[in-house]
């Protein structure tokens, strides 16, 4: 064998080869690499230079995405999970870029001290938003869990996972640590947390039309607060908690769609929860949090839903 | 730059490349440096770098089988065998073919 080129050579190349099947279920990761370690081997034993051997299969990066390529097409669930990987994050970069923009233009943040007279509403507190406050490029701050976020789309797989953990566990920490304009990227971050667990189930097969326990978990987590809501409402009526009532009662029609597995249910939950994050943004008010909360929530559980789920058509194709 | 000519050569063989392997693989079990060689050859194959994720492919599909089997340099050698869902696949595409290169023959002779 050739020793112009060490064996170490050999190791980063399988490496790098590695890390760009990362997505691939484990046994397929393995299979290919040893077809690629074969040939290096057949080729060495052949007396050419391991370099040679390594220059004529390719860059190890482009060798992964073609293997990723080619055995997407046969394994539909790989393929599913980029997919379900490119929704969620741009699901995630989405809501980072709406909370910048509510956090900065549409959250009472300072209360100026001085009274200030307003038109007879008696209301004599004058609440002003950071935008208000410290000028509107205030809102390019909010936007760097986003940029970050839309960062990812950009990297090799693997870098890109482990960018969004690092953002996931970063905003969880921001929020457990009970800063008040933290809590306003809870959707966000639930959203980054979808990006990071439900892709890589998705490629090993996760299909909530055959999943059961999963469609009724979502179920559940979605009826979950319109439930307690109108167990609170009927406790202690009031007139907005009519409305409210009301939509809660949607929401748990929804969430019962969600349980049985009826496609065009997910996306009504999807799109209930943008609509309840862009009622509260523009609310203002106590409830506004606990509302952005919850349409953060149902926007979440329906993307995850959608792209967890695969249409007859896939399966069929499948066989 | 690649040249008008060398996109429609690699379209051409994206589409038959599969069946050229299925083809070599019916005759006997090659290791992936003896497929390379046969396809390279018959200028079905650019680098070793388009094989191998198609032979994963096709593995997943059912139509080629790897194999181990021992080999006169000591080392176990991976073998690729053709399975019978890969025969018929190929048969299928040789009727198809048969079909096809009269018609396109006659079409490129015709006067434009």
């Amino acid at each position: 064998m050739n020793e112009t080129t060490s064996p170490a050579a050999e190791q980063q190349y399988i490496r790098t080869l590695r890390n760009g099947l990362a997505d691939l279920p484990r046994d397929r990761r393995d299979m290919f690499i040893a077809d690629v370690q074969a040939h290096i081997d057949e080729t060495t034993d052949g007396g050419i230079a391991l370099e040679s051997a390594l220059a004529s299969l390719g860059s190890p990066k482009q060798l992964a995405e073609r293997a990723h390529r080619e055995i997407s097409l046969a394994v539909p669930s790989v393929a599913a999970g980029a997919r379900a990987a490119r929704i969620l994050t741009a699901g995630a970069v989405a809501v980072g870029v709406m909370t910048a923009a509510v956090i900065a233009f549409f959250v009472p943040f300072t209360q100026a001290v001085d009274r200030v007279e307003t038109g007879g509403s008696g209301d004599g507190v004058a609440l002003v938003t950071i935008a208000q406050e410290h000028g509107p490029w205030i809102a390019l701050l909010g936007l760097v869990p986003a940029a970050l976020a839309a960062g990812s789309l950009w990297l090799p797989r693997r870098a890109g996972r482990i960018v969004l953990l690092a953002l996931a566990v970063l905003m969880t920490a921001i929020i457990a640590a009970g800063l008040t304009l933290g809590s306003w990227f809870a959707p966000f971050t639930i959203l980054l947390w979808a990006c990071v667990l439900v892709p890589q189930a998705v490629s090993r097969g996760l299909d909530l039309s055959r999943a059961r326990g999963w469609r009724v978990a979502i179920a559940v987590a979605a009826g979950a607060p319109a439930f307690l809501f109108l167990v609170r409402t009927s406790i202690a009526p009031n007139d907005a908690g009519l409305v409210l009532a009301i939509a809660a009662g949607c929401a748990l029609l929804v969430a019962a769609l969600v349980g049985i597995g009826a496609r065009f249910g997910y996306f009504v939950l999807a799109a209930s929860g943008a609509l309840l994050m862009v009622a509260s943004g523009s609310a203002t008010g106590w409830f506004s949090l606990p509302l952005w909360w919850a349409g953060g929530l149902y926007l979440t559980l329906g993307i995850v839903a959608v792209v967890a789920s695969r249409v007859r058509s896939d399966r069929e194709a499948q066989q | 730059m690649e040249s008008t000519q060398d996109r429609i050569a690699v379209n051409l063989r994206k589409g038959i490349l599969e069946y050229g392997v299925l083809a070599l693989l019916s005759r006997r079990e090659m290791y992936g440096l003896e497929l390379v060689d046969e396809l390279m050859k018959r200028e079905l194959i650019a680098g070793e770098g388009s094989l191998y994720p198609l032979l994963a492919r096709m593995r997943e599909n059912g139509l080629v089988q790897p194999t181990l089997q021992s080999s006169p340099a000591g080392r176990p050698r991976r073998y690729y065998a053709v399975t019978s869902e890969g025969s018929a696949q190929l048969r299928s595409f040789a009727t198809i073919w048969r079909e096809l290169v009269p018609h396109v023959d006659a079409l490129l002779k015709e006067p434009s």
